[in-house]
């Protein structure tokens, strides 16, 4: 009988002491103040950047101030959405949030801002809520950018082809934008093709471009995933070195390609930019100046850089955050 | 005395979740200020409502000795269906309707491929699972669906005697079946039927229509927890629920149901969800660093199933002591 009692005991002990120790292994108990970051992917790459911009960020504005990554590891707004709701229950300071989709998650942040707490979306918008401000690539300035390399690339003289897929507004704006950044020079956009968003629908159709249009000198590729495809597109019609190509986004294989020289450049967008200044903003829209309301722009262009061989080795490695603290 | 009472208590609930839920509640609510709150309370009961109605009908299913994989895009296709529906002008009592039908139905597809090819459910309704999800994007094509009328979000955002209308659905469910388990004979069957199938049929009873039943309920729970969801974001994305099964099979198990079937109960099932809706809670009240935060889970989960097999065990006096039951073989 004495015996039962204490093994009783005992379990109950384990049970607590284990639920203890997986809880409070580094958990922030008497942290002042305390923001966190809420992502649609979780352990992805691009994220990875963002969290270490805001981490950066949050050391630099004093050592009480701690940071906190949330968010499903597979792609679900809705989740995320329930993560913001126990991140007011929790009572953060600010939230910064790349959302999975344009509508989902604004009752959310609407009822974060209610209670007094900043959200700054990032990368992804939520528009039609009432968050203070977003942080992210301005698509149309990234295109110009774009154009205004290629004009260089060319010498101010070419033919260019663009890979695209319809429907996404931010592809429409970037194309928008190279065009745009053409403009003086002697380069043109003489085609455009339908790479359906995918790699391999990529090279079949900036193949039958270039076969269609044996003057293109570059290609253009619009966002991350044609990229690749523009390489074997250009083996396959056995132009390899003569026609440019720019990429978008440092996707591995991307980084891959520019290393071997395969792919001139890439519209690199600034994650960790994105993550840094989101931190700011939050941290800034708490503070209290001489003049009313929180000071946040409603929204910061975090730019992008064309990244060519020589300045691609910094994302060969995205940082890990093991602890994600 | 202490012991009669434990071995009393542990037949009715799994006492090793229980011990588990109890702690964890305590030591939160000692350690953070912002824990034992009356709106945290309902963030943790919001947090986790879809999986708890979804459970419910999973119970049934699991103690009928079947599985269903595809509640989680059943869910989905119902907060896109009811969606479309109501920006079709139908209103929302028939667009409601509408989408419990056709949720019901996939049910129903599942249960009768079941029967009549006699496949694996876990094969039959991970295939339903990928089509479903699969519909849901072709009707959507990656974009939310959204701009509900103002009247449809009482579902996910209403407030009945000031406890959240979901969660107020869900307990009226959660009783209802109870009574329907406990009380009744036509669905007291499940267990007979989910421990010896062979022995039901030769009893005379209709196994196969009582699996119509089981799946029915199931994916009708599941398109009610997707109106509750398109209707709590004003929005529906074919994104909502991936994993969500999981989630819900997850709390059933951990209640005490057994996957071979004949075993659990819709109280066992409500504290597993319980006991989960407060751990996803409490990851983020401590900032347990996120990429620990399933190491936590899991370990959690370990724990109190060491802990239901161990006082399981002194219940049924197969092993009596903690040596034994550690050290000892079977």
């Amino acid at each position: 009988m004495k015996g039962r009692a204490k093994s009783k005991l005992f379990s109950l002990v384990v049970s607590l002491v284990f639920t203890f120790m997986t809880l409070f292994s580094a958990a922030s108990v008497y942290a002042e103040q305390t923001y966190g970051m809420v992502v649609f992917l979780k352990g992805s790459e691009f994220f990875n950047w963002s969290y270490g911009g805001m981490q950066d960020a949050a050391k630099l504005l004093g050592a009480d101030i701690k940071t906190e990554l949330w968010g499903p590891a597979t792609w679900d707004a809705s989740q995320e959405a329930r993560a913001i709701e126990q991140l007011i229950a929790k009572g953060v300071d600010g939230i910064i949030v790349t959302a999975g989709d344009a509508t989902t998650l604004n009752p959310a942040i609407d009822k974060a801002v209610a209670k007094g707490i900043p959200v700054i979306t990032f990368d992804s918008d939520a528009p039609d809520s009432k968050r203070h401000s977003f942080a992210g690539t301005n698509n149309y300035e990234a295109g110009k950018v774009a154009g205004k390399a290629m004009v260089e690339w060319l010498n101010g003289e070419g033919e260019v082809g663009v890979s695209t897929f319809p429907g996404p507004n931010h592809l429409v704006e970037r194309i928008r934008g190279f065009k745009d950044g053409l403009e003086g020079s002697n380069v043109k956009v003489v085609a455009e093709c339908n790479d359906e968003g995918k790699v391999a629908a990529a090279e079949a159709a900036i193949t039958a471009m270039l076969q269609a249009h044996p003057e293109i000198d570059a290609v253009f590729a619009a966002h991350g995933n044609p990229g690749p495809g523009a390489v074997a597109a250009v083996k396959n019609v056995g132009k390899e070195g003569e026609i440019e190509i720019m990429g978008f986004d440092f996707g591995m294989p991307v980084v891959e390609a520019i290393d071997k020289g395969q792919i001139r450049g890439t519209v690199g967008q600034n994650p960790y930019l994105m993550g840094y200044i989101s931190m700011m903003m939050a941290w800034g829209a708490n503070q209290e100046t001489r003049v009313a309301g929180p000071h946040v722009p409603p929204s910061v262009n975090t730019g992008v850089r064309i990244l060519t061989k020589d300045d691609i080795g910094v994302y060969k490695s995205p940082p890990a955050f093991v602890s994600g603290k | 005395m202490v012991t009669k009472m434990v071995r009393k208590l542990s037949e009715h609930t799994n006492l090793g979740l229980l011990a588990v839920t109890v702690g964890l509640f305590t030591v939160m609510s000692i350690t953070y200020s912002h824990f034992f709150t009356l709106y945290n309370m309902e963030v943790i009961a919001m947090g986790f409502v879809q999986e708890a109605i979804m459970a419910l009908g999973m119970t049934i299913v699991i103690i009928s000795g079947g599985i269903d994989l595809s509640i989680g895009s059943v869910l989905v296709l119902s907060s896109i269906l009811v969606g479309l529906f109501l920006k079709a002008d139908l209103g929302v009592a028939l667009s409601i309707f509408l989408t419990l039908c056709i949720s019901g139905s996939i049910g129903f597809a599942n249960a009768v491929m079941i029967n009549r090819l006699r496949a694996h459910p876990f094969i039959v309704t991970l295939g339903t699972m990928t089509a479903v999800r699969g519909f849901a994007l072709v009707l959507t094509e990656g974009h939310p669906v959204t701009g509900f009328p103002k009247s449809f979000s009482y579902f996910g955002q209403g407030y009945l005697f000031n406890i959240p209308f979901p969660v107020v659905l869900f307990i009226i469910l959660a009783i209802c079946f109870h009574i329907l388990l406990r009380h009744t004979k036509y669905f007291s069957q499940v267990y007979f039927i989910g421990s010896n199938p062979g022995a039901a049929r030769l009893c005379g009873m209709n196994v196969e229509r009582f699996r119509w039943m089981t799946y029915i309920i199931s994916a009708t729970l599941a398109g009610t927890a997707g109106i509750i969801t398109a209707s709590q974001y004003i929005s529906a994305n074919a994104s909502f629920g991936i994993d969500a099964e999981l989630r819900v099979i997850t709390a059933v198990i951990i209640g005490g149901a057994s996957l071979s079937g004949g075993i659990g109960s819709i109280g066992r099932t409500v504290l597993g969800v319980i006991f989960l809706a407060i751990v996803a809670n409490a990851m983020v009240q401590a900032g347990v660093p996120t990429y620990w935060d399933k190491v936590a889970y899991g370990s959690m989960l370990v724990i109190s199933v060491v802990l239901e097999q161990y006082f399981r065990f002194r219940r049924t006096g197969i092993k009596d002591n903690w040596r034994d039951f550690m050290l000892g073989g079977n």
